[in-house]
């Protein structure tokens, strides 16, 4: 042997030994599994409740709604309920203040024992105006979240309507369609928004009109996608061959289909609604006064943010978690209906 | 190539008109007149509109608009500046919107791809964690709430930066807004990062890279990082949506004298001159950018290209 090969060759010794040759599965009779047949409701359920951060959301989706409906009734105030004897008062909560937070202290004085009614107890603090801000930011998360839903459900009729009609006649009539949602979408939404926000009267429909235009193109964007890898599927092509007409096909046939992707997309816009409907609250073009939306408390905490935090606090929070629990159940949602597709 | 290029200017150009005339139909129907002072009699105020060519018909004046945008000319503040050219009055804020925007971008867009390549490559563990949270965080928290918090706890409370812009300390004045810009871009790019790395270094390339015994940080920075950046620019888009509309309400938060703020303040003002001006000015800015991302996107991806071109 040459000198390289001594010392370059390994040294082979007995490193393994008979264990590492038994038969896998030798003893083990194979046999068909049988499982037990689930609806597609139940699996996209079995996939989305492995998601924890979706779960989760769903609940504080779930906890918020439900305040949003009973909060304004069991405050014992009203939201539009001018008190001037109790403005700018601190969070002030029965059970917590016994451990020393939501106790009515600002800057070291109790408020409320100041002014002598202890036994007073306003959740979240009262507003410059003296109203009950646990009552508002409710009442405002109620607005919110209605604007969005009727929002985001206009843009699905709107936007599916389109996509669908787009993708499936396909040519010319796509062509024209589709210039047209790309000169629509180079607009910033932002822009388009505030203009309205500006020539509409100040309300509740302006504010969904508003989210309206500029929220179908993404609905429109997916569902022509969709018709487009479906429409070249066999069981159009038999459904058509048996006569169907167009109208048919596209709305029995195809969008069924894509249903869960329209959903999925629906709870992805509900929190950029949510988002755009504060944010012309906040340039000043939102639901006018007494009512208020998460958006209007915000601007209105705003203005006296270094004086009394604690009146933007309660609303920035609640924004703040629906925005993030919308998200965390979108995205467990996605992962739900299509299991396959990973992100 | 030059085909697809010339479509995408083309398109856009369509695009800027269509905004040119969407703002100028608003600005016809925008409620009130700008010469609102009761003291004024019909004479006279027949005389203001003749003055600022209010009495043309609709279809002369869009034209003349139209004309006079491309010229640069975007008509005169009524209520702001009196009478001041508003191209005069935009090209301070301007400057410094962009400075603060690009500065967010870059800071955003640098955490986002550190973030995301460390999550790569400590999957599962609680550095991924991290990057998850920051990144739903950055996604779903709007970039004002960031603003507002930042002012209050870092600003206020802290006393770290300043609550709003000074003139004399501009470098200080902008670290707060910067901070608050980039929580968006951060949480997209860190988020993309992390899927296009760990599928990048699942793929075989990266084996043979490997395999041929190169250092760790060169096989990233060098083989790695360049196809997960591929597919980040797809991504730019929305970043710079976001980052525009983040930057108006964000800049009103601090105070800084750029764009967003005159909006607001035209807004408040009824200026609607200025109004419009802005909302060209943010348009324009962002059509440019598309534009540009759209090209380099082709230029880079021939796929995308091709795809473009047969729909």
């Amino acid at each position: 042997m040459s000198e390289y090969a001594e010392k370059h060759m390994p040294i082979i010794e007995n490193d393994y030994d008979p264990e590492d040759f038994v038969f896998v599965q030798e003893n083990i009779k194979l046999k068909d599994k049988v499982y037990k047949q689930t609806s597609f409701l139940k699996d996209v359920w079995n996939n989305f409740s492995k998601n924890k951060g979706a779960v989760v959301g769903l609940i504080i989706i779930s906890i918020i709604i439900i305040l949003a409906i009973t909060g304004p009734m069991f405050s014992g105030y009203k939201y539009d309920g001018i008190d001037l004897s109790q403005q700018s008062m601190p969070p002030h909560m029965p059970v917590l203040e016994k451990i020393g937070i939501f106790n009515g202290y600002e800057r070291g004085v109790d408020q409320y024992a100041a002014k002598g009614i202890s036994d007073v107890y306003h959740w979240f603090g009262t507003d410059t105006n003296g109203r009950d801000l646990f009552t508002r930011v409710w009442e405002g998360t109620r607005i919110s979240l209605f604007i969005a839903f009727v929002a985001v459900t206009i843009d699905i009729v709107i936007g599916m309507s389109y996509g669908l009609i787009s993708g499936y006649f396909g040519g010319k009539v796509d062509m024209i369609m589709q210039r047209f949602v790309e000169i629509i979408n180079g607009i910033p939404t932002l822009v388009l928004v505030t203009l309205l926000g500006l020539i509409l009267p100040s309300g509740m429909t302006s504010i969904i009109f508003a989210l309206m235009i500029t929220g179908w193109i993404g609905m429109s964007r997916i569902s022509r996608a969709e018709v487009l890898k479906l429409k070249e599927a066999e069981y159009i092509l038999a459904s058509r061959t048996l006569g169907a007409k167009h109208f048919s096909i596209i709305f029995k046939d195809i969008m069924p289909n894509i249903f869960g992707q329209l959903i999925t997309m629906a709870m992805f816009s509900v929190p950029s609604a949510i988002f755009t409907e504060a944010y012309l609250s906040f340039m000043g073009l939102g639901i006018p006064a007494p009512q208020a939306s998460l958006g209007t408390l915000i601007s209105d905490g705003y203005k006296s943010l270094t004086v009394h935090p604690y009146m933007i606090m309660s609303a920035i929070t609640v924004l703040a978690l629906l925005m993030l629990s919308f998200n965390l159940f979108a995205d467990g949602l996605r992962d739900a209906f299509d299991p396959n597709q990973k992100h | 190539m030059s085909k697809y290029i010339l479509k995408r200017v083309l398109i856009s150009l369509l695009t800027l008109l269509a905004i040119i005339f969407v703002l100028f139909l608003m600005l016809d129907y925008m409620p009130g007149s700008p010469f609102n002072d009761e003291k004024l009699n019909a004479a006279q105020k027949a005389l203001l509109y003749a003055k600022y060519g209010l009495d043309q018909p609709f279809i002369i004046r869009f034209f003349k608009y139209v004309a006079a945008v491309f010229k640069g000319d975007l008509g005169l503040s009524y209520v702001l500046n009196k009478n001041k050219p508003i191209s005069e009055m935009l090209a301070g804020p301007l400057g410094v919107s962009i400075r603060v925007g690009a500065l967010g971008m870059l800071l955003g867009t640098v955490l986002g791809l550190v973030l995301g390549i460390a999550a790569a490559l400590n999957h599962n563990s609680w550095v991924d964690s991290l990057c998850s949270v920051v990144s739903i965080l950055g996604v779903s928290v709007p970039a004002y709430v960031f603003a507002l918090l930042l002012a209050y706890f870092v600003g206020f409370k802290m006393g770290l930066i300043p609550i709003l812009y000074s003139s004399k300390n501009v470098a200080k004045s902008f670290i707060g807004p910067m901070i608050a810009l980039a929580m968006s871009p951060m949480a997209s790019v860190s988020r993309f990062t992390r899927s296009e790395m760990i599928d990048v270094l699942g793929s075989d390339y990266i084996l043979l890279v490997q395999a041929k015994g190169v250092k760790q940080s060169d096989l990233i920075l060098k083989h790695a990082l360049r196809n997960t950046l591929i597919p980040i620019i797809t991504i730019m888009g929305p970043i710079l949506v976001n980052l525009l509309t983040g930057s108006m309400v964000v800049e009103s938060v601090f105070g800084v004298p750029g764009i967003g703020t005159m909006m607001v303040t035209a807004i408040q003002s009824n200026d609607y001159n200025v109004t419009i001006a802005c909302a060209f000015t943010y348009s324009a800015m962002y059509i440019v950018m598309m534009l540009i991302i759209d090209i380099l996107y082709g230029v880079i991806d021939p796929r995308i290209r091709v795809a473009k071109e047969g729909s």
